[in-house]
């Protein structure tokens, strides 16, 4: 009896042990794309690194009505987020639209909060499998550039985070799910120096861009094709940005608890903007073909200009001067109607409410012969519009402008009825003749760098650091002053040296300038505001200055006239300046607030103060 | 004794005085059962002789025989009798008892069957009369409402045909738990028809032989990983030996909408909403001006004086029809003989639609409607003496009829949020009221009847075949079986009419007041005596299109066809291999089962789904009193990765039937029945939503994305050189099963001759590892990670309870029988650790709490003046506070940062969604003929979310509820419980814990009185018997809340749950 139990015990227990057919649940082979697949060859793993370049944001394109001019250089429509911007509230900026937003449309090409650490995870998972040995198929070079490549977007996603958050992890691991634990205030010692929090991230990113620099080609083989890509170039312009972001005022003072700029780091941050000019001035003439070429000092002629920011025939917008950009594939109707409709505009040119340049920001472009604009030539037909900068007439339409069929009707009486907040609409990023009903093939970019703004943080970083505006560092080329002259001269504006009289002590009203500031500290902070007008700059530069919270409580004003009679003439007497928005920033609008999202995790990652 | 039978005696005698003297006269005999009931169709032989008879449907029977020779008497499901012919010329009767392997007294578990006796797991177990009694229920699932302990179908939507596998806006699908919820996975139970894993909710009902749920781990164990949310075993009926028996069931049942949250009437709302536009005015003088109700208007509303510019209508109540009927028709038969057995079945259902759609001329006729039929053949085949095969066939077709999808929302928006003054339902020359893009309301009677109809066709075609051997000549009660199932179903969109719409209107107010009236005399509208220029007073919304032009020409119907979408096909494979054991060694019984089976489905093109189990079982019982169990499933899932991919999940269980016992049997002659048994055993679950079939990879795959193009490089324009690959969800090596761990001790107590049955278990469950899907995982790893989290194995909960079930039954003199039964089920989860955040605050944090708990913000009463106001806590921002009000709640500030903000300031509150504790009780009789049943099915401890909109878009749609409950000096409230009505342009209106309803309820779940026909009636229509009954399901309800459901919150514009009354009637011959 027992044996009989047991034998047949023995049966069933043997019978359960044949595991021979396990392999049944594997998947199948052919449903599974392998890591070899994936980063064996140059050509995928370019593919695969590519999400990069598509996770990139343009400043001007990104999300419906968005655009980072939130430092009262426009006026939109209550609700939209540039009036939230400018009443300092940045949560809005963060759920809704804005660069930063986190729940944005996957058709408006996603925001940098929400992709940022998707985008380090990339860049890093890139770095990582280049290690391991996986890619068979490349040449060494493909390796160098694959590898800068990594380099280069993990630091570019660090910087356009950082300037915006001030500090955060480096993240340089591609993260476990279980262990992400990360402090968000840290230092790093590098050459004897210890950079502390946000100084140490900007280490971090410059050490990563030299990297990048090295390994990056000046020039893509097949231009046309890679071009958008960066290069030694691009890795080095950002390399002086994040040095001049480092360096000042309100990023040494997060690091260090000092208020002021931060010498050692702009002498270092003027070297990498000379390497940046003399590389851009020695690789003219190796742009894409069909691109239009650049002047002796590596800048876009003005003729040209207009296509560094938009095309009308389907070609992407861009010169050598725009030394990173994000590639764009959206042309014509729906390129004016939806994009650029809500950028900056009016209902008659492109058919939505939209921002206006606020006029405060107009006053910042100069008279023709240099001198500042003044609120009493508000009512001069000629001086208001006409006698200004050539960027002014570059950057707007004024009212009485024609495009294509469409009369520009900016009166008040038209304003209101169109929702409109100011008479201005933004030319920028239009092609002469586009309008809503002439669309072509029209598309625009938003440069991330352009070589004008290396030339302007080169005469900043010399001035601020020298105090002098003529002496030409040792090892340097330029004075502060030679820098700003090239890129007035190609607007066709008087030398520094001629004008810089009309800046002594003469701050505008409401503005972010001090009467106690020198001439020359006026005038390229100016010069920044003219000739990077809506690129998403600005912003940036009144907080980096810690300028910013001089303007809290300022109202935002607009130009308001009426029309003669029936006709579409001025009233000149009835132009007037309306207060239109009051704008807040207070201290902890120097920084964005982190989504809750991010700061519920961990006491360690706390939020920026006052959020 | 009944007077059929005492003149069978009589005839009997009588034969026998005429058959006295005659040697080799027929014997004559009767068949009777343990109660007395004749036997028909028994065999009657002539022992050593191939002489044999059977016996009619009195049971009786004749044969010639002589004096001395043995007659065997036999019949399936009966002991074999033999009696001796002692007297020839005397009536024999034979009394053959119930054998205790038939159907009553074995208890289907998995992979087999076991004697109940035997049984030490904790199975609950339905017959088909238990599932007859639930009324004419289309919905297997449904109809297992409350009829075993234990089961809990949590329910909501009465959709006709609703099958969706998640739900949507206007319809939840039925939800089963077993044991409560253990896990914040999909808590769903394994479902096996004839031991296939097959949706059941098509099975219609009159194909089921029994139901068995399996709840502990020692009758779930051999599904291991995926026994752990409990296992339902359908079983369908299976012919058996004898003559053919035809069953023919036909049931009509009137329907009408279970409890619906109650409207407001039209002038009472409008009175609502104007006190709402006084309390709000300061937030919006536009809305003032643009909605006041002056108090002549709200007449108007009242007394019907404008009834084209002032409706008042119910549109529940235009929408829903008084009732509405569903039938069903069952036609089955069965028999055979022992070379083949059959059970053929064919039935149709049709249920019936509670909207009011009608036929109104437009050539078809819309509705929301269910129409099914399916068949089924079950054969068992003997092949050779040792071999069977059991071959089953079923099939489905089911259509599922519904307006067209654009207009379903706005259809039920009619009876959840359009208030009954527009649109106007129809005007007086019969053109039907304009959608109002205002209030956000379309005409829900148009919508309904006007815009078409389309149809969901399914269809179901499964098979499986099982082969058994006896492999006697190895070792006696051993025998190998296989089994093939392969299943196809095919949901389609079938045949379609889709209206383009007509021209509909709406005429302004101000005709009518200014005396327009219609003149139905010469079709014209009236104004000032003269036919009026009604262009100037009406809005034509035109449907688009239609061709402009010479007058506007309305677009024909479109007839739609059926579309095959293969992508919706699902294929199913399944098959085993089995060694079982059965073997009695005097008082040694043995079982055994090995089995070996691979499951796998796929739908559309997706990669099929797999999975593998090695399962094995052994039971022991020693003279029937000691029972033990193990059983054991080697279970594989490809969600995980190879070193985790496969599991052992062992359960060992032990039995003492201490009535068996002699001492016992000694002194305690009254305890017929005592057995204790306890099990303890290990199984898993793999059920989470992963984001990826097999989470354990990293996928890699392609992406696309852009308006026109897919590339981000290049000039002039964007080039396409580089294969866009990307990281999938990330995935976790790690990944394991969810593992449970049950043990479950019962009792089961039979006293005074089985008269008082009670029995008891007891449960206990812990689980580990347990599964967080990638989704929820977004909550608890920061987005640092760069990637949606890989699901992961972070998580306890525990979770106990017990069952208890008493009956009593009896009968008096034979005659009247009767029982009533009780039970009562307790299940309470409580998480142990559940991954959250660092900064999760303590009190919302999951441990030590239900699984499913409700959180809400609480509101501590409200402000009552302005002075309350400035001292009450306020909102989290600025615009928030502007619109406090007096009558707004004072909410709680729970981590007293001096700010009420719901992700902060929400706590746990009441209990879970799912009720905690279920009850039941049921009584039924039986009477010469008569039988009568009740079921009532209580709930509580369970709390539930309804949360009716008021003013929905400043409409003046306001349920009763609410008036009932609102903070308003005009409606004199002393125990407000709700804010003071407000309209939209107060956006800020917390609630607090108001919409969080006490889930408890009673319910008459079924009452069903019978009628079987007596056998001289039946026997005149050759017939064996005819039942007619009627029953009601769900008739009374006793609850506080507002509508009727069960455990689920509302989707929104939901389909009511309905309430029936049913006709029925059985015929067998």
């Amino acid at each position: 009896m027992i044996r009989n139990i047991y034998r047949i015990s023995l049966f069933f227990i043997a019978l359960n042990l044949v595991t021979g057919c396990e392999d049944y649940l594997n998947i199948p082979p052919v449903a599974e794309i392998s890591e070899e697949q994936v980063f064996g060859t140059y050509a995928s793993f370019q593919g695969f690194q590519d999400k990069l370049i598509r996770n990139l944001v343009d400043y001007n394109r990104h999300g419906a009505r968005v655009t980072h001019s939130i430092g009262g250089e426009a006026l939109s429509p209550s609700g939209q987020s540039v009036y939230n911007g400018n009443i300092g509230n940045y949560f809005y900026l963060l759920s809704n639209r804005g660069i930063y937003a986190i729940a944005e449309l996957e058709a408006f090409k996603a925001g940098l909060y929400s992709h940022m650490w998707e985008n380090c995870r990339i860049a890093n998972l890139c770095l990582e499998k280049l290690e391991s040995g996986i890619l068979v198929e490349a040449t060494e070079n493909q390796r160098k550039w694959l590898e800068g490549q990594a380099l280069f977007f993990r630091a570019y996603y660090h910087y356009e985070f950082v300037r915006s958050f001030g500090t955060i992890p480096y993240v340089d691991t591609v993260f476990s799910a279980e262990d992400q634990d990360m402090k968000r205030h840290w230092s790093y010692e590098k050459n004897g120096t210890t950079y502390n929090d946000v100084q140490a991230v900007f280490e971090r990113i410059v050490e990563d861009l030299e990297a990048a620099a090295a390994l990056l080609p000046d020039v893509w083989p097949s231009p046309n094709i890679n071009w958008g890509r960066p290069t030694s170039l691009t890795a080095l312009g950002f390399k002086a940005k994040a040095l001049q972001f480092s360096a000042s005022p309100l990023f040494n003072e997060q690091a260090n608890g000092v208020l002021e700029y931060n010498t050692a780091l702009l002498d270092r941050c003027a070297v990498p903007c000379q390497d940046a000019i003399d590389l851009a001035i020695s690789l003219r003439g190796t742009e894409p073909a069909g691109m239009p070429g650049v002047n002796a000092d590596g800048l876009t002629e003005m003729a040209d200009f207009r296509t560094a920011f938009a095309t009308f025939d389907g070609t992407q917008p861009g010169t050598p001067e725009v030394l990173f950009h994000r590639p764009v594939d959206i042309y014509g109707a729906n390129n004016v109607r939806q994009s650029e409709a809500r950028n900056y505009s009016v209902r008659q040119l492109t058919g939505q409410k939209a921002a206006q340049g606020s006029q405060m920001y107009l006053d910042k472009f100069e008279m023709k012969d240099g001198s500042r604009y003044k609120f009493e030539y508000d009512t001069d037909p000629v001086r208001r519009w006409d006698d200004r900068d050539s960027r002014f007439d570059f950057t707007f339409y004024v009212h009485g402008d024609v495009i294509d069929a469409i009369t520009l009707d900016l009166s008040t009486a038209q304003l209101t009825a169109d929702g409109a907040m100011n008479s201005n609409a933004i030319r920028k990023f239009m092609v002469d003749g586009v309008t809503k009903d002439n669309v072509g093939e029209a598309t625009y970019s938003t440069p991330l760098l352009r070589l004008a703004d290396i030339y302007l943080t080169y005469a900043e970083a010399v001035f601020e650091s020298t105090g002098s505006y003529t002496a030409v560092p040792a090892g340097l080329k330029l004075s502060a002053e030679d820098a700003v002259n090239v890129v007035r001269r190609r607007a066709g504006q008087p030398d520094v040296a001629d004008v810089l009289t009309f800046y002594e002590g003469n701050p505008q009203p409401a503005s972010c300038e001090l009467a106690s500031d020198p001439a020359f500290r006026l005038l390229y902070r100016n010069e920044r505001a003219v000739e990077l007008a809506y690129e998403g700059v600005y912003w940036f530069d009144i907080r980096r200055w810690k300028r910013a919270h001089l303007k809290d409580g300022v109202q935002i004003t607009a130009m308001n006239f009426d029309l003669i009679g029936e006709t579409q003439e001025i009233d000149n007497a009835t132009v007037r300046r309306v207060d239109k928005q009051g704008f807040v920033f207070k201290d902890p609008h120097y920084w964005m607030p982190f989504e809750n999202s991010l700061t519920r995790f961990t006491a360690d990652w706390e939020q920026n103060p006052g959020w | 004794m009944r007077h059929w039978q005492k003149l069978c005696y009589l005839f009997a005698i009588f034969i026998f005085t005429f058959s006295a003297g005659h040697a080799q006269a027929p014997v004559e005999g009767k068949v009777i059962d343990e109660n007395g009931d004749p036997v028909p169709f028994a065999t009657v032989l002539i022992e050593g002789t191939t002489k044999g008879t059977s016996t009619n449907s009195d049971g009786l029977f004749r044969i010639n025989a002589e004096e001395g020779q043995t007659l065997t008497v036999q019949f399936i499901g009966y002991t074999t009798e033999q009696v001796k012919i002692t007297d020839p010329a005397q009536l024999i009767v034979v009394t053959l008892e119930m054998t205790t392997t038939e159907l009553e007294d074995v208890v289907v578990v998995g992979y087999g069957v076991q004697k109940k006796e035997s049984v030490v797991g904790s199975i609950g177990t339905a017959s088909a009369d238990d599932i007859k009694t639930q009324g004419n229920v289309n919905n297997l699932t449904d109809a297992l409402t409350g009829i075993i302990p234990g089961v809990t179908v949590l329910s909501i939507s009465g959709m006709p045909g609703g099958d969706m596998e998640s739900g949507t806006k206007i319809y939840s699908p039925s939800e089963i738990l077993i044991r409560g919820k253990t896990t914040w996975n999909n808590a769903s139970p394994l479902i096996l028809v004839d031991g296939v894993e097959r949706p059941m909710n098509d099975i219609d009902i009159s194909e089921v032989a029994s139901v068995s749920v399996l709840k502990d781990a020692s009758a779930t164990a051999v599904f291991g990983m995926k026994g752990g949310n409990g296992v339902i075993l359908i079983t369908t009926k299976r012919g058996r030996e004898g003559k053919a028996r035809f069953n023919i069931e036909a049931e009509t049942s009137f329907e009408t909408p279970s409890k619906m949250i109650e409207v407001a009437s039209v002038p009472e709302s409008a009175l609502a909403r104007n006190y709402g536009l006084e309390r709000t005015r300061r937030f919006s003088n536009a809305a003032w001006d643009e909605l006041y109700i002056s108090d002549e208007e709200v007449g108007y509303y009242r007394d019907g004086t404008y009834p084209y510019a002032y409706q008042n209508i119910d549109w529940q109540d235009m929408l829903l029809k008084k009732f509405t009927v569903s039938n069903r028709v069952n036609v089955s038969a069965s028999g055979g003989t022992d070379r083949v057995k059959y059970f053929a079945s064919s039935s149709y259902n049709h249920v019936g639609d509670i909207m009011n759609s009608e036929d109104l001329g437009q050539g078809y006729l819309p509705s929301y409607s269910y129409d099914r039929f399916n068949v089924r053949s079950n054969f068992d085949f003997k092949i050779t003496k040792t071999t069977t095969l059991q071959a089953n066939f079923s099939g489905m077709y089911g259509v599922r009829n519904t307006p067209p999808s654009g207009t379903r929302e706005g259809l039920f928006a009619g009876i959840s949020s359009t208030s009954g003054d527009m649109p106007i339902l129809v005007y007086e020359d019969g053109i039907y009221g304009a959608d109002d893009g205002r209030f956000q309301a379309s005409n829900p009677y148009y919508k309904l009847n006007y815009m078409g109809t389309v149809t969901y066709p399914r269809t179901m075609v499964n098979m499986d075949y099982t082969l058994t051997q006896e492999l006697d000549f190895i070792t006696k009660g051993l025998s190998a079986s296989g089994k093939l199932a392969y299943d196809n179903t095919f949901r389609n969109e079938g045949r379609s009419v889709i209206e383009s719409g007509y021209i509909r209107k709406t005429i302004d107010k101000e005709f009518y007041l200014s005396g327009g009236y219609y003149d139905y005399a010469t079709s014209t509208y009236m104004l000032n005596g003269a036919p009026a220029n009604m262009d100037e007073w009406t809005f034509y919304d035109v449907p688009t299109g239609g061709r402009e032009g010479f007058g506007w020409v309305r677009t024909p119907n479109r007839y739609g066809d059926e579309e095959v979408s293969l992508g919706n096909a699902e294929r199913s494979l399944y098959y085993e291999l089995a060694l079982r054991y059965d073997r009695s060694f005097a008082n040694h019984n043995i079982t055994g089962l090995a089995m070996f089976n691979r499951f796998q489905s796929e739908r559309g093109s997706n990669w099929p789904r797999k999975r593998e189990d090695w399962v094995g079982r052994i039971t022991y019982d020693y003279d029937q009193r000691y029972f033990l169990e193990m059983n054991g499933t080697y279970n594989g899932s490809e969600k995980f990765g190879p070193e985790y991919r496969f599991d052992f999940f062992p359960s060992i269980a032990g039995g003492w039937m201490l009535s068996n016992e002699q001492f016992v049997a000694d002194n305690l002659d009254w305890l017929d029945m005592f057995k204790i048994r306890y099990s303890y055993g290990l199984v898993g679950n793999d059920n989470v939503s992963t984001g990826s079939q097999w989470p354990h990879l990293t996928i890699w795959d392609t992406y696309s994305f852009g308006y026109s193009g897919d590339t981000y490089y290049g000039y002039p324009s964007t080039y396409d050189e580089y294969p866009m690959y990307n990281e999938g969800n990330p995935g976790n090596p790690n990944l394991r099963w969810e593992k449970a761990r049950k043990q479950n001790l019962g009792f089961d107590i039979g006293i005074l001759k089985n008269k008082v049955t009670f029995s008891a278990d007891f449960f206990d469950e812990y689980r580990w590892d347990m599964l967080i899907g990638a989704s929820q995982r977004q909550n608890t790893v920061p987005p640092i990670f760069g990637k949606p989290a890989p699901p992961a194995n972070i998580g306890e909960a525990k979770s106990r309870g017990a069952e208890l079930e008493a009956t009593y039954r009896n009968s008096i003199r034979n005659k009247l029988n009767f029982w009533i039964s009780g039970n009562w089920t307790v299940a309470r989860s409580e998480v142990i650790y559940k991954e959250s955040t660092e900064l999760t605050l303590p009190h919302q944090k999951p441990e030590g709490k239900p699984i499913g708990q409700t959180f809400t913000g609480l509101s501590t009463g409200f402000i009552e003046s302005w002075d309350d106001l400035y001292c009450a806590t306020g909102a989290s921002d600025a615009a928030s506070n502007g619109m406090l009000l007096p009558g707004d709640m004072i909410m709680l500030d729970f981590n007293s940062d001096g700010l009420y903000n719901g992700s902060d300031d929400n706590v746990p509150y009441g209990y879970p969604t799912y009720p905690q504790n279920n009850y039941g009780i049921s009584a039924g009789a039986n009477f010469e003929g008569f039988d009568l049943m009740f079921r009532f099915l209580g709930a509580y401890n369970a709390t539930r979310r309804v949360n009716p909109p008021l003013f929905w878009s400043d409409n003046i749609y306001a349920p009763v509820v609410i008036l009932g409950d609102t903070w308003s000096p005009q409606y004199n409230n002393t125990d407000p419980t709700y804010p003071g009505v407000a309209l939209n342009a107060k956006s800020y209106t917390p609630t607090g814990q108001w919409a969080q309803y006490d889930g408890s309820f009673l319910r008459l779940q079924s009452i069903q009185l019978g009628y079987t026909l007596p056998s001289r009636l039946t026997d005149k229509l050759q017939m064996s018997s005819v039942k007619i009954y009627v029953n009601g399901r769900n008739l009374f309800l006793w609850t506080n809340m507002p509508n009727d459901g069960v455990g689920m919150a509302d989707p929104g514009k939901n389909y009511p749950t309905k309430k029936q009354v049913n006709f029925g009637l059985s015929m067998q011959f």
